[in-house]
């Protein structure tokens, strides 16, 4: 059994510890990343994002929805729910925007 | 210092998709990883490109689950040793050859004789597993501790590859005139 000699080892694998240039191999990486796919996504959601916008202004959404909330609060005013306690309103108001939060986040992602 | 800008770039790439910050890394190490798959592959330019392009894709999908419960470093080799371990499976299930064919068949006609030849002759002598060890130990003076990390085995057995390694290496260094003692 011969002796295993590290230096010898160290010195033969020496002239191997060279750097590699580079010659266009990080821009082929980037050029390859699985980027587009988001971008197009994100461009498609942001167009229609602004249609919907638009169209909620062209036929007065906020008027609509206005009128939908005063008559929501009027019909619960006259089914008696006034006995109901402002806080708890409030939580089940606060739990739905959560909720709605969440969703968005996650339906992004 | 070069471990806390790694994590502020992976930061970067994370939390913003920042497609600079992961170019920065690319470049940083781009030759490590390439002269990773070059020794693997005994000389195959052309294939070490090809694989360590799929790592650094590989790296960037998944960078997220990068923990730092080890260095940038250590995680990107990890990903290096299973696409290039990946490779020599689906090489095994299409031509049911053994390792040693693949040895054989992605062993690159050398441009130039002499020491490069011998580098690839000698690291052909080993074992996928043992050649890894050898090249990560020798060439990219990393420890036997994030060796163990990147193949996923103990230090023990990350030392009994070195030595067997070590051993066919030398008897090929003596044979070839190389040996020093």
């Amino acid at each position: 059994m011969t002796e295993i000699d590290d230096k010898a080892l160290n010195a033969f694998f020496k002239d191997e510890k060279k750097e590699i240039e580079d010659n266009g191999f990080s821009r082929r990486v980037m050029n390859s990343l699985p980027n587009k796919e988001n971008k197009l996504s994100t461009i498609w959601i942001s167009f229609c994002s602004i249609i919907s916008i638009l169209l909620f202004f062209m036929f007065d959404g906020c008027e609509a929805v206005l009128k939908l909330l005063h008559a929501g609060f009027n019909g619960a005013m006259k089914q008696g729910l006034e006995h109901i306690e402002p806080s708890t309103l409030l939580i089940a108001f606060m739990v739905i925007i959560g909720l709605g939060i969440k969703e968005t986040c996650f339906t992004n992602k | 210092m070069s471990q806390l800008n790694d994590i502020s770039l992976v930061a970067q790439v994370v939390v913003f998709r920042n497609t600079k910050a992961f170019d920065a890394l690319v470049k940083k190490y781009q030759s490590a990883i390439r002269r990773f798959f070059l020794h693997q592959t005994l000389g195959d330019g052309e294939l070490s490109d090809d694989l360590a392009q799929e790592t650094f894709i590989k790296a960037y999908t998944n960078i997220s689950s990068f923990k730092n419960l080890s260095s940038f470093s250590t995680w990107l080799y990890r990903i290096a040793y299973n696409v290039f371990y990946d490779y020599i499976r689906s090489k095994k299930e299409t031509s049911e050859i053994d390792t040693r064919e693949v040895d054989a068949i992605h062993c690159a006609e050398q441009d130039n004789v002499g020491q490069k030849l011998d580098i690839y002759q000698s690291l052909k002598t080993l074992k996928e597993v043992e050649r890894t060890c050898i090249t990560l130990f020798y060439m990219e003076d990393v420890s036997i501790d994030k060796i163990a990390g990147i193949i996923g085995c103990p230090t023990g057995t990350v030392k009994s590859h070195l030595s067997r390694g070590k051993e066919k290496l030398s008897a090929y260094l003596k044979q070839n005139g190389y040996d020093r003692n």
